[in-house]
């Protein structure tokens, strides 16, 4: 055949001619091969039309490139890929949002620890006043206190030394968060401090944080850290002490003024006569300064606590054990609890589908009807591309 | 080829002149309606030009033609989601002198398989060789050899039986 072709380089086509000349059998078979290829040619077609002609050079410029994705995107293979990897991400979304959503409300639901019941209360008599507790004046501090409590004469010798306003922060890593809040009231009842603001947060299970302002004696506050860093293990802590002698002294002679201008003033109301409207001018005037004087009184006051009482913030973070998670100890009790968990989470997921189905579904169907004729309509074009001639 | 792959217009020209009926017949004979083998053969050779500066003349140029002619036939009716090309379609009118024949022979190509089929046709209609098939087709040279062997002895064996049905009815 390959003879009959012109396949056979011209030794070996020879030498098959040869053969042919010598064998009925295969001058037969070449002969009806020779007969069958003849009437494959009476099968023969019409001429090109002229249609089929030479296309114009705008027309064989080099397209640009389609995108990969547009390419793609002609297959169906891709497109059932892209439409199956959609769902498949569809569901993922709708699983994930409705765990966050339970998270979310488990935490808020979580109670706040019931630390409010506990507050202690400020030691009597030394609450200073501006705080939540207000109370009764100030004791006279001990002598190794600053004396900035008294009323202030009119010269600024009362102030004696600096007046340091400490403040100190600490953040605490606990093991034992349970106990956390027992040990901090036993620490403040021994330096005879209280608490300024309480708050925590976390329920079982979660990571539980406190914070607090508390308020200690300035001499105590060195006892005070000390104890409150056997809560747990100490992860930042930074102490600052604001000098506010200068502002102490400062109002300390506003007010001495004020005082005095309220006095002569006072003096000139009772002793001195005038026309109504000088009285009345006074009077306005001494209520203009009265008014100075409490704000100036206040203002100090809150000095006098700073520097009475060091301001701590307390942050204490539970330091996260799996342990922490209650469940039963027995292996059978963890596979049971497990099993239910599933069971819930995979009903829990089927559930969330549907209703994410439910909610998306009618929008996605109605944009898909409106824009499913005119993509058929340009792929299609797409896929005849280029134009016909 | 090489000056059309510099944008040669008149290269172009001579191509097209050259294959412009071979192209045209190997869409005929392969798809059932005028029209849409006229607008494939047209998709062929805009595809050639397109892709003029790309091409590398490795092997047969008309293997590489026939290869485009190709992507474009399957190009097209994985598209237009039609059956494969019916060499019985009933709407042809073929100029043969003998129709008669002709019917017969399309039968019998019909009833080959898909593969021994196409490199017959290739073989007796294109004028390609045995290693351009090869190349066209993928495949090796004996696989062209023994199904070019194998298509031709069925085709054969079809027409002796029209031959003797044919002396049947006249003796009668």
């Amino acid at each position: 055949m390959a003879y009959l072709d012109g396949e056979l380089p011209p030794d070996l086509a020879a030498t098959v001619q040869t053969h042919i000349a010598g064998c009925e059998q295969c001058r037969r078979l070449r002969d009806d091969l020779r007969n069958t290829a003849r009437e494959m040619m009476s099968w023969d077609v019409d001429e090109p039309p002229a249609t089929v002609r030479l296309p114009p050079a705008a027309e064989t410029k080099p397209r640009t490139r389609q995108s990969l994705f547009g390419v793609l995107m002609l297959t169906r293979r891709f497109q059932f890929a892209v439409s199956a990897g959609f769902v498949v991400l569809v569901i993922l979304v709708a699983q994930v949002s409705m765990r966050t959503g339970s998270r979310r409300s488990a935490a808020s639901s979580a109670q706040r620890v019931a630390y409010g019941t506990g507050l202690p209360q400020p030691p009597a008599g030394r609450a200073p006043v501006g705080t939540t507790y207000g109370g009764a004046p100030l004791e006279p501090p001990p002598p190794a206190a600053r004396s900035i409590h008294q009323a202030p004469s009119s010269s600024v010798e009362s102030v004696k030394g600096p007046l340091i306003a400490r403040t100190a922060s600490l953040r605490i890593l606990s093991t034992d968060f349970d106990s956390v809040r027992p040990a901090l009231d036993r620490v403040l009842k021994e330096v005879g401090g209280f608490v300024g603001q309480i708050d925590a947060a976390g329920a079982r299970g979660e990571p539980r944080s406190l914070t607090a302002t508390l308020r200690v004696p300035a001499d105590k506050l060195d006892t005070a850290l000390a104890g409150l860093k056997r809560l747990g293990t100490v992860v930042e802590e930074s102490q600052t002490g604001d000098d506010v002698t200068e502002q102490v002294v400062d109002l300390d002679a506003r007010l001495s003024n004020a005082r005095n201008t309220e006095k002569r003033l006072i003096d000139l109301l009772q002793h001195r006569t005038g026309k109504v409207s000088d009285v009345l001018e006074a009077e306005r005037e001494v209520a203009r300064v009265r008014g100075e004087i409490e704000r100036l009184d206040a203002q100090r006051k809150n000095l006098a606590g700073r520097v009475t009482y060091a301001t701590v913030t307390l942050q204490i973070s539970e330091e996260r054990k799996a342990s922490l998670d209650l469940g039963p100890s027995s292996m059978s009790g963890r596979f049971e609890n497990a099993l239910l968990d599933g069971l819930l989470s995979a009903f829990g997921s089927i559930v969330g589908t549907v209703l994410f189905l439910m909610r998306v579904g009618p929008f996605v169907l109605l944009w898909v009807l409106i824009l499913a004729w005119p993509a058929r309509l340009v792929l299609s074009r797409l896929g005849r591309r280029p134009a016909r001639s | 080829m090489a000056a059309a792959r510099t944008g040669s217009r008149d290269a172009f020209e001579g191509l097209f002149e050259r294959y412009r009926d071979p192209v045209w017949r190997f869409f005929r004979r392969r798809v059932g309606e005028p029209d849409r083998a006229a607008d494939l053969a047209q998709e062929t050779f805009v595809a050639l030009m397109r892709g003029a500066d790309r091409y590398e003349p490795r092997g047969s140029f008309r293997a590489y033609l026939f290869g485009i002619a190709y992507n474009v036939l399957f190009s097209d009716q994985r598209n237009v989601a039609r059956r494969v090309a019916d060499p019985l379609d009933g709407r042809e009118v073929s100029p043969a002198a003998d129709p008669e024949t002709a019917l017969w022979v399309r039968q019998a190509l019909a009833a080959l398989e898909s593969d021994d089929r196409e490199i017959l046709l290739l073989r007796e209609y294109e004028q390609l060789s045995y290693l351009e098939i090869a190349e066209l087709r993928s495949v090796s040279l004996n696989t062209v050899k023994s199904r070019l062997f194998r298509a031709r002895m069925a085709l054969k064996a079809a027409l002796e039986a029209r031959a003797t049905a044919g002396m049947g009815h006249e003796n009668r």
